[in-house]
């Protein structure tokens, strides 16, 4: 049977702007403990399953404002599409098994933000990358 | 005991958060339902057992309304504080906002955490979240499988182990608490030492729960009604005093288990579950099921929902002395709740934070039953069971 890619399908059903995108990275502060991450690491802290990484260092999310960014973000990660991670993580918040990630207003805040906390993991377009920040990760 | 530390604990968490001062660190997230149930039927009304009290009008804003504010606050590294406050309807008719959540959770591991005070009974599938109908794709979770526990609350602790292995998704609940709950016919129950255990397993789309959970209970019925029968029970010899003796009080035992799935491709959501309730007496052992199917197509997700709940024991059980087939026909009828429904719905992400609502259920009741639904008079209520009833439920749910 012909089956469409799923990044393609979430593509034709919520708008084209999220199929030309630039690749997203995972970043953290450059004073940051962080200095790794694997997929695996970044996806069960977005999906809310930890708090805490491997290696026992507990760290906070940051989210970007809702959009083509955040959306392509969580698409790439986690194969759900926008209305899917925010069922999922309402779920997640009201049954009370995680903190939900501290949402920016704009890239350049949670640049702000990732300067003055150490433990704090974020993500950011390609293009929005400066030498502020320190790339853990790329998503695809 | 439990609930004075509760207490106690509640309010220094709210005062820590209002004191916070970092503020940038505190969470603060809520989510509500406007929602109003229409009955096509005069001599009864919908009712969520334990949830709202019935209404007097046909259309009822009670069953499902509701609104919560939630507030978490780090406390320390791996240390956080939680409380909820939520405004609903309650079995005595207030809307007086109540502490559902008051918890203090610790990370002790990666994998495990482990929560100290007052956080929601998670008996089924979908308890945790059963107040937030934003989560689910219904107005409200099916009544057949969650009017067998109306009980919201858990003061005590519990403890959450995730682990992944090799794509499976593994997560164990075990908990130990007690709750309370008071009831629209003058009637209190409490859970007392419930000990049980959830256990869930997700793989790519498909989720699949187990829980079981057991707990002494007491029921305390202080309606007039009540008491008269059970002083006639009293006075009319052994077997009477056989039936009295479960009419209320402290020796309850209830038993409680579930098994159930769910899958979410992103465009089809499945969801089916079955609980089992077995009681030794104060209430009826009933089981119950629900299957759901739901297609999302854009921003609109139309579904059907087929549910039934079958009584196995009544609620008073035993050989009935002469002269008292009537009153005790009618005292386990108002607490049959068999039926059979069909619900044809469908949800509207209007954008993030706002899904509306609207389903058309179609409730077979039993023929000695009242099924989800309060009767406007004692007269009615020997009349409802075996009608077929309709309600109409609309909606709005949102999240902030």
């Amino acid at each position: 049977m012909f089956s469409l890619p799923r990044t393609l399908l979430v593509c034709m059903l919520f708008g084209l702007a999220h199929c030309a995108q630039a690749d997203t990275v995972v970043v953290t502060g450059k004073t940051s403990l962080v200095m790794t991450l694997d997929r695996q690491d970044v996806e069960r802290l977005y999906l809310g399953r930890t708090a805490v990484l491997p290696d026992g260092t507990p760290v906070t999310l940051a989210d970007l404002p809702p959009g083509n960014v955040r959306d392509g973000f969580y698409l790439a990660l986690t194969g759900k599409n926008p209305v899917q991670i925010r069922t999922y993580w309402s779920r997640i918040v009201f049954t009370g098994r995680a903190l939900p990630p501290k949402e920016a207003e704009s890239p350049a805040q949670l640049r702000r933000w990732l300067a003055s906390n150490p433990n704090l993991i974020g993500y950011l377009s390609d293009t929005d990358v400066d030498e502020s920040v320190r790339v853990l990760l790329r998503i695809r | 005991m439990i609930s004075k530390l509760v207490g106690a604990l509640s309010l220094a968490l709210a005062a820590s958060i209002a004191s916070a001062s970092d503020t940038s660190a505190l969470s603060l997230t809520g989510f509500g339902t406007v929602g109003f149930v229409y009955t096509d039927d005069g001599e009864a009304q919908f009712v969520r057992w334990g949830v709202n009290k019935p209404s007097d009008s046909r259309l009822d804003l009670s069953p499902d309304s509701i609104l919560g504010i939630q507030a978490s606050l780090p406390l320390a590294p791996k240390v956080d504080a939680t409380v909820q406050i939520v405004s609903s309807e309650d079995s005595l008719g207030s809307y007086t906002p109540h502490v559902t959540w008051a918890f203090l959770r610790y990370a002790l591991t990666p994998s495990v955490t482990i929560r100290g005070g007052r956080m929601r009974a998670p008996f089924f599938m979908l308890s945790d979240s059963l107040q937030v109908n934003y989560t689910n794709v219904w107005v409200r979770p099916p009544v057949d499988v969650y009017s067998l526990v109306p009980v919201n609350e858990l003061d005590g602790i519990d403890l959450l182990y995730r682990e992944q292995v090799s794509g499976l998704e593994l997560e164990v609940h075990p908990y130990f608490g007690n709750s309370k709950l008071d009831l629209f016919d003058d009637s209190v129950v409490e859970l007392r030492d419930t000990v049980g255990l959830n256990l869930a397993v997700r793989y790519d789309n498909l989720t699949l729960h187990f829980g079981h959970a057991e707990t002494r209970f007491s029921y305390i019925r202080s309606s007039n009604s009540s008491i008269q029968l059970k002083n006639a029970l009293i006075a009319s010899g052994a077997a009477g005093q056989a039936l009295a003796a479960q009419i209320g009080g402290e020796q309850g035992h209830a038993r409680f288990d579930s098994l159930g799935f769910q899958w979410d491709d992103g465009r089809n959501i499945i969801s089916g579950e079955y609980a089992k309730r077995r009681t030794n007496r104060y209430i009826p052992s009933v089981e119950g099921a629900y299957l759901s199917v739901g297609r999302r197509i854009g921003a609109v997700t139309p579904y059907v929902l087929f549910s039934k709940q079958n009584t196995l024991e009544q609620t008073l059980r035993g050989p009935v002395p002469t002269g008292f087939a009537q009153s005790i026909g009618f005292f386990n009828l108002i607490r049959d709740n068999s039926q059979e429904t069909l619900t044809l719905g469908a949800r509207w992400d209007l954008n993030r934070m706002l899904a509306l609502k609207a389903e058309w259920t179609q409730a077979h009741l039993e023929r000695a039953s009242a099924g989800s639904f309060y009767p406007t008079s004692a007269a009615a209520a020997t009349r409802i069971g075996g009608r077929t009833l309709n309600t109409l439920s609309v909606s709005m749910d949102v999240l902030f």
